[in-house]
């Protein structure tokens, strides 16, 4: 099992956790075991959502309860304040589901938690699951197959086709160790690089499946990285019909002139010795085979 | 959103920024009038469309007269310039240039820095200034949420050993072109060319404002210009809530996200389909939203079927399927439409769907399914 991001010493608070979405997500991290411990919004203190304390601030969450991660869901208006509240407050994980933060905060706050040492994910990203943990965000429980001594680990860039490919490895029954969405926009705080770091090291990790899209670079600096790893990596990455100059729903999806799209992301990736799989449902076969 | 050049302008000019006077017109008769107004007998009329290279493809008019003026704009106004019906002209004070530089702010997402950018070659040869000497343009990485001091910008351009360039001026401009791009949200801003005048002093001469959509929400009057400018059916998607890309195929497409839409595009292409459309739901999947984006997508008559591909998660799918089946009812014809539905309530949202003619629901996760389905009934 993947003990990296979140494990047993995990105490989650839900920021935003009296909105109407962050008290649905809490319920459903709750129902998946999540160790979530307390919620902030900021004028609630005192009240108490799914049965846990909400605070004003996460400095009281970390000491009343000895917080030390956070899922995020204010408004992009004042989420950069949420994320900086929350490194200032030495939580050490942090992720952001809420999605529209203008690029100039979200650079802002990834320049903040790399001089603090802290790990963000996001923002625009479903978060991550670790079966036999819980997740922080918004994955389905009910498309992983957990409970397998070893398995694949699943890093994306889009959620709902992450989902799409984690159904299709649990319906060819490869279990997933652990899911990472790393968001959607052109500047997010981990990227592929970070997470598949995180898998080569992991001794349950037996090979990797990497969703990727067009535009920036993430997917080229991943197949850097990738050359070097000793598990095998399938990608599929999505866009490849798409005009160039026009944003595809993510801020991040966008063919500029002199880089962004799918196929130099698929020549640096095979040529960093990863297969390439033209649809979501061929990844378990060429993951078993490159597995055997 | 791209801003137009006159905007754009008048946005950068309170930052003490060097803006030639000039005003924006839609009619020769119009220009005319801002040129008498501006004085002199030197004026530059500009095709004002959101593309580079105008001034190579003939958008750009030096004038030397109001009679200029006025059959420079009888020209561009009313014709196409680069794909681009040219609907307004700006009409400047032509300025006495000395020599041009390029100068740009930014927003580096591969590096998550704001790169100063400035090149001495200036002028429309930048792209080949970058290519062949990269002596030529220099960068200065500043990070981001950083108060940039005019010292460090003028103690960094003393190494490119300029001559006849004022340094000082040239540091202020470029840091007031930076404080801007950080108030205006903007992914880029790229003077080019920013002239030195035979005076010595400079001015920007063009102008490219690129501003971050994510940021539209605290720039009040740049998401009122962006509205305007939308097609009629991108401001119904907008109000939806939902992403939506007009295309020039003929298969509609509603997803549940950016990536799997993607993915349905490249589906549908290696299938010889082309869409007419991406949209992406997003989260909050209710029956008017999906309603009204089904209700958008079958408009154009050239649609000949439609994909829905949702992955619900939490969101209550039974509510996705009656927006289909109420956008039904106002749809015209009797195209297909395949449907791949999954997330909470999906055996009630079958249930209901199955026995609505036209529609085929694909009960599986793949999505490669639903694109063979409607390949197969589109013929």
């Amino acid at each position: 099992m993947a003990t990296f991001l979140l494990d047993k010493s995990t105490r989650a608070i839900v920021q935003g956790i009296t909105g109407r979405v962050g008290q649905t997500q809490t319920h459903w991290m709750l129902a998946a075991g999540t160790p979530l411990v307390a919620g902030v919004t900021p004028g609630r203190g005192g009240q108490v959502v799914e049965g846990l304390p909400v605070y004003d601030t996460v400095a009281d969450a970390v000491r009343k309860e000895g917080a030390n991660a956070s899922v995020i869901f204010v408004p992009a208006v004042v989420a950069r304040d949420a994320v900086i509240e929350a490194i200032d407050s030495g939580l050490q994980l942090i992720v952001v589901v809420t999605e529209h933060i203008p690029m100039r905060d979200t650079m802002e706050f990834k320049a903040r938690a790399r001089y603090a040492g802290v790990t963000v994910i996001g923002p625009n990203c479903p978060g991550l699951f670790v079966p036999g943990i819980g997740k922080l965000g918004i994955m389905p429980v009910s498309i992983f197959r957990s409970g397998t001594p070893e398995g694949v680990g699943v890093v994306g860039r889009s959620a709902t086709l992450s989902y799409e490919v984690i159904a299709n490895l649990t319906g060819a029954g490869l279990g997933q160790t652990a899911a990472v969405g790393i968001g959607g926009d052109p500047v997010v705080c981990t990227e592929f690089v970070e997470v598949l770091k995180l898998f080569e090291a992991d001794p349950a990790t037996k090979g990797v499946a990497l969703v990727g899209e067009i535009g920036g670079s993430a997917e080229e600096r991943a197949a850097a990285f990738i050359a070097t790893m000793s598990k095998p990596v399938v990608a599929l990455i999505a866009g490849r019909a798409a005009p160039p100059g026009r944003r595809f729903g993510h801020a991040g999806a966008i063919i500029r002139a002199g880089g962004g799209g799918a196929e130099q992301k698929i020549m640096a990736l095979r040529e960093a010795g990863v297969t390439i799989a033209d649809t979501p449902s061929q990844i378990p076969g060429l993951l078993k085979q490159r597995l055997q | 959103m791209i801003v137009s050049e006159d905007l754009a302008k008048r946005l950068l000019a309170p930052y003490g920024l060097p803006v030639p006077p000039g005003q924006a017109a839609d009619t020769p008769e119009a220009a005319a009038a801002i040129a008498q107004k501006l004085g002199g007998s030197a004026f530059v009329v500009k095709a004002l469309i959101p593309a580079g290279g105008r001034g190579k493809a003939g958008g750009v008019k030096v004038c030397a007269s109001i009679e200029a003026v006025t059959e420079a704009a009888q020209v561009l106004l009313g014709h196409d310039l680069l794909g681009y019906r040219v609907a307004r002209v700006l009409v400047e004070k032509a300025m006495p240039i000395a020599r041009e530089i390029y100068a740009g702010v930014v927003a580096n997402s591969a590096t998550d820095r704001f790169d100063l950018v400035v090149s001495f070659a200036g002028g429309m040869e930048i792209e080949h200034a970058a290519q062949s000497n990269s002596q030529a343009v220099w960068q200065l990485p500043v990070e981001p949420g950083d108060v940039l001091p005019v010292h460090r910008v003028r103690q960094w351009l003393r190494q490119a050993r300029v001559e006849d360039v004022n340094l000082g001026s040239l540091a202020s401009v470029l840091v007031a072109l930076y404080r801007a791009a950080a108030d205006l949200d903007a992914v880029l801003l790229e003077i080019n060319p920013l002239a030195v005048l035979t005076d010595g002093t400079l001015a920007l001469l063009d102008c490219k404002l690129e501003i971050d959509d994510n940021g539209l929400a605290r720039q009040p009057e740049l998401a009122d210009v962006y509205r305007q400018s939308l097609s009629s059916r991108e401001l119904r998607a907008r109000d939806l809530g939902v992403s939506y890309v007009p295309l020039e195929g003929d298969i509609g497409v509603i997803t549940s996200g950016a990536g799997l839409g993607m993915c349905t595009l490249d589906l549908l292409k290696q299938q010889g389909l082309a869409p007419a459309n991406f949209l992406d739901t997003g989260g909050g999947i209710s029956a008017t939203l999906v309603q009204g984006a089904l209700e958008l997508i079958m408009e154009p008559p050239q649609v000949r079927g439609a994909i829905i591909n949702l992955y619900g998660g939490i969101n209550r799918m039974l509510e996705a399927s009656k927006g289909i089946v109420a956008a039904l009812q106002t749809i015209p014809g009797k195209r297909p439409l395949v449907v791949k539905i999954l997330g909470n309530q999906q055996e009630e949202a079958w249930a209901m769907l199955e026995k609505v003619p036209n529609v085929h629901v694909i009960r599986v996760v793949q999505t490669e399914d639903a694109v063979a389905k409607i390949a197969e009934l589109v013929g």
